[in-house]
């Protein structure tokens, strides 16, 4: 249909410095403090997210050392109970609400629109709404510390224990608000990832060029969308039977505490793989780049990128084991945990042939490439294992659980996302990182998490407890525990090298060229960093890795774009044909006070029901002015059917 | 700089409508995150359910059925102006439009007044017992959807009349639409949930 709108110009000569100086001028930031709130700059937004889930991060680990140092020691009487009760709930909401999501959430939100060729994310004001959520949830829970009002049912707060009768007070209401916070952040990446991706693509980008993490980003984005509410459900009906007197989870008047495991795992468990898709798809990219030819496999990849987020809600009762299910649940539910190592498999030896097809460089990034197959299978493994119901009889609630779990997750998406970061470090800050000093600090924390968590599995199976603040000198863990405790302090030591190197290279790092790695993907193609506009001119894609199939200054070019007004391309959905140009709205400071009135409700409802509808009501005002548009146009095209 | 080769489009059109313009595939999301958002309720709803005998419980009157059969017809016969208005707001009649979509608010205000009437006719409360909170709680959510919605479409009637559509809010005049039509159609479902479902079980129908 837009085909006789299009003509294709051979030998067109472009006048650089006029486009780049009318580009600087209409996608310059806004200035000044007041500007800080105004951002709605992918880049901007994207690192935002990044910086804060590391300080939760580091918030996190701070934590994690207190409890190791507590369990350093056989009777030790460094914390008390209770105090271990919140620390452990704190450490485990913050690494998997405020981390570990946020932190995924942030390398797509920067990487995706720089990886598929356009200039921004499809909603940008809704992308710095997300951010101030996020960021109000995390200074909300970490608030409620400072007020003596921690929530101490761990992170997952089943009831009855989480409920008003076990815990009377307002710990468990700044937990449940804390979700709801950050769950709202995270579906608004979701929309905001699936709509660019599919929507935003520079032209020629079908769906089998896509680059793999950003298939990873979508899946991720549709995992999101169908499991985050499920936890704002269970938190917002705890909040009500903890506030106003609603019955869901209590039994005396018919309600069910079971209802709330169910919830929270379907919730739950896709959450894991909400975290480790990311963290697949910056494996794939590395891969890829390191062994320096295509990937091995691409169709494969993405079909078990798509089918481990289907199987992935089919896992959530293998949290349940424990609680007295019907035999066939069990047994589906076992065969559903077991399905889901044939897609990571495939995926595994996908990444194997193209190491083994190729000739690898060992960068700092493929260290951590390494490191994740490693403790990734470990982990892996310990799933299978535990997989069973009779083996995850004998070991639940123990520290192999604890265990596996870190192996999982931290094998899963920390070494990945460490990697990633050391990857694309120069596209975000123009600089190089220490390659000594980089190798180093992953070979340090490579030993440091397995000195820590592989013990934990010996003393799982030797029935030490989870969630326990001490235990005595003549049960035999002493040794281990140490030895764990250990561990602690070098990951910690690792964490810190990690962001020296950081702060040395920012400042003093040699300069980076736009493509340092040599690699294939469009965002290498554009400065280091980036411009705020992202590409002078949009590219046209013609392949998997469009940089290694012609120089960068080859690449033939979208023009016609206006440069004077924030101008994007749409494309179609399937084949990424040029369908029409779109303009992305500016700065505006709305965002900021919508969530403000958003915060307000949803902190006052942890006192009184009310300020909920209050909240809404104070929205009203910044919302009519997010929307309302500022020109006298009073004209509407007439629309063409869609054909 | 030269390039070898190029693509220009200068002559595409910079808006387009339905499933071209991105902000559809983001309405579209949001009202399935919604939607998963009920259906967990209504899951929720059904395993509550799985541990009685008697349903709905004994304490609970049967539900009356003439305000809220009233309400469900007013609802779905108020998506008929709004169809009528995105018809002309495609066809850019800024006036027409306006019209049907301010019949749509005054149906929709009058809904949301019946709805009221609808809780007073609930003899439990939230707090009665488990099947007063599900109710209550499905009910709530659809209202504060609707509330949403029909604020939407009052600030939408704002913008037309004082003369501020352009491209981009005659895409969001559509959604609007489409929006409502999603509000009535969960009312469908849960109308047969909180309403037929427990009359056939005591077997008032």
């Amino acid at each position: 249909m837009s085909a006789d709108l299009l003509s294709t110009i051979d030998q067109y000569e472009i006048d650089e410095a006029a486009a780049k100086r009318d580009l600087e001028n209409s996608w310059r930031a806004p200035g000044g403090f007041i500007g800080w709130f105004q951002e709605v700059n992918h880049k901007a937004i994207g690192l935002r997210y990044i910086v804060t889930a590391f300080i939760f991060l580091i918030a996190g680990g701070i934590e994690a050392l207190l409890m190791r140092y507590q369990l350093a020691i056989p009777d030790h009487r460094f914390l008390n109970p209770n105090l271990y009760n919140e620390i452990f709930t704190i450490h485990g909401s913050t690494m998997m609400f405020l981390f570990a999501v946020p932190v995924m959430e942030g390398m797509g939100i920067y990487l995706v629109p720089l990886m598929i060729g356009t200039r921004n994310v499809a909603f940008p004001r809704l992308n710095a709404y997300g951010y101030y959520m996020f960021l109000f949830g995390g200074i909300f829970l970490y608030a409620g510390i400072f007020l003596n009002m921690a929530p101490d049912a761990g992170w997952f707060a089943y009831t009855p224990l989480s409920g008003p009768q076990f815990s009377p007070g307002k710990r468990l209401d700044f937990w449940a608000q804390m979700i709801t916070f950050t769950e709202l952040s995270a579906l608004v990446v979701a929309i905001e990832i699936i709509v660019t991706v599919i929507k935003l693509r520079g032209p020629g980008m079908s769906l089998d060029r896509i680059p793999i993490f950003v298939w990873a980003m979508l899946v991720q984005s549709f995992m999101v969308v169908f499991a985050m509410p499920a936890v704002m459900d269970a938190s917002g009906m705890l909040m009500m039977d903890r506030t106003i007197g609603t019955h869901f989870f209590n039994p005396a008047e018919g309600g069910d505490p079971l209802l709330w495991q169910h919830t929270f795992w379907f919730f739950g468990h896709p959450e894991v793989y909400i975290i480790f898709i990311p963290g697949t798809g910056m494996v794939a990219e590395l891969v890829t780049v390191f062994s320096r030819r295509p990937i091995f496999g691409y169709t494969a990849i993405v079909l078990s990128i798509i089918s481990t987020g289907f199987i992935g809600f089919g896992l959530w009762v293998h949290h349940m084991f424990a609680t007295g299910l019907p035999q066939l649940g069990e047994s589906f539910f076992t065969a559903a945990s077991l399905l889901i190592t044939i897609p990571t498999g495939v995926q595994f030896f996908c990444w194997l042939a193209t190491m083994w097809g190729g000739r690898p460089k060992l960068t700092v990034p493929f260290w951590y490439v390494i490191s994740f197959f490693i403790i990734f299978v470990a982990g892996g493994l310990s799933g299978v294992m535990i997989a069973s119901v009779p083996f995850d009889i004998q070991v639940h609630d123990t520290f192999f659980i604890v265990a596996h779990f870190h192996y999982v997750l931290i094998g899963g998406a920390v070494f990945p996302l460490l990697g990633a970061i050391y990857y694309w470090f120069p596209k975000m800050t123009g600089r190089l990182q220490d390659d000594r000093l980089g190798l180093i600090t992953c070979w340090i924390l490579l030993i440091g998490f397995n000195l820590t968590f592989f013990p934990m599995h010996w003393l799982g199976l030797h029935g030490m407890p989870r969630r326990v603040y001490a235990y005595s000198a003549n049960s035999g863990w002493a040794s281990m525990n140490a030895l764990a405790s250990i561990g602690a302090v070098v990951i910690a030591v690792g964490g810190i090298l990690y962001l020296v190197n950081i702060f040395r290279s920012k400042r003093d790092g040699g300069f980076s060229g736009p493509n340092p790695w040599q690699a294939g993907t469009l965002e290498w193609m554009t400065d280091s960093p980036a411009p705020r506009y992202n590409f002078l001119h949009i590219p046209i894609v013609s392949g998997r890795e469009p940089l290694w199939e012609r120089p960068s200054d080859e690449i033939p070019l979208v023009i016609g774009l206006r440069t004077d007004r924030r101008e994007v391309l749409v494309t179609r959905t399937l084949e990424a044909s040029p369908d029409h140009r779109y303009v992305l709205p500016g700065p505006t400071i709305w965002p900021f006070w919508v969530a403000v009135g958003t915060g307000i409700g949803f902190t006052g409802s942890v006192f009184n029901m009310w300020w909920f509808v209050l909240g809404g009501f104070i929205c009203f005002v910044p919302f009519v002015g997010w929307f309302w548009p500022h020109r006298n146009i009073n004209f509407v095209p007439k629309m063409e059917k869609p054909k | 700089m030269t390039v070898e080769r190029a693509l220009d489009v200068s002559n595409l059109p910079d808006a387009a409508p339905g499933t071209r313009a991105p902000v559809w595939w983001g309405q579209i999301g949001m009202m399935l995150i919604e939607t998963v958002v009920f259906a967990i309720i209504i899951a929720s709803y059904f395993y509550i359910r799985l541990g009685f005998s008697v349903w709905p419980p004994p304490d609970i009157a049967p539900p009356e059925l003439w305000w809220p059969t009233a309400n469900l017809i007013l609802i779905l016969l108020s998506c008929i102006p709004m169809f009528i208005g995105g018809k002309a707001i495609d066809e850019g009649r800024i006036g027409t439009a306006a019209f049907w979509l301010g019949l749509n608010i005054i149906m929709a205000l009058g809904f949301l007044a019946i709805r009221i009437i609808e809780f007073n006719l609930f003899n439990f409360k939230w707090s009665t017992d488990v099947y007063g909170s599900l109710i209550w709680i499905l009910v709530g959510l659809h209202t504060m959807h609707a509330i949403a919605d029909t604020t939407e479409s009052i600030v939408l009637f704002g913008i037309m009349v004082s003369g501020r559509m352009g491209a981009k809010q005659q895409i969001a005049a559509k959604l609007d639409g489409i929006y409502w039509y999603w509000v009535a159609a969960m009312w469908v479902v849960l109308y047969i949930l909180i309403y037929i479902y427990p009359s056939i079980r005591l077997g008032m129908l």
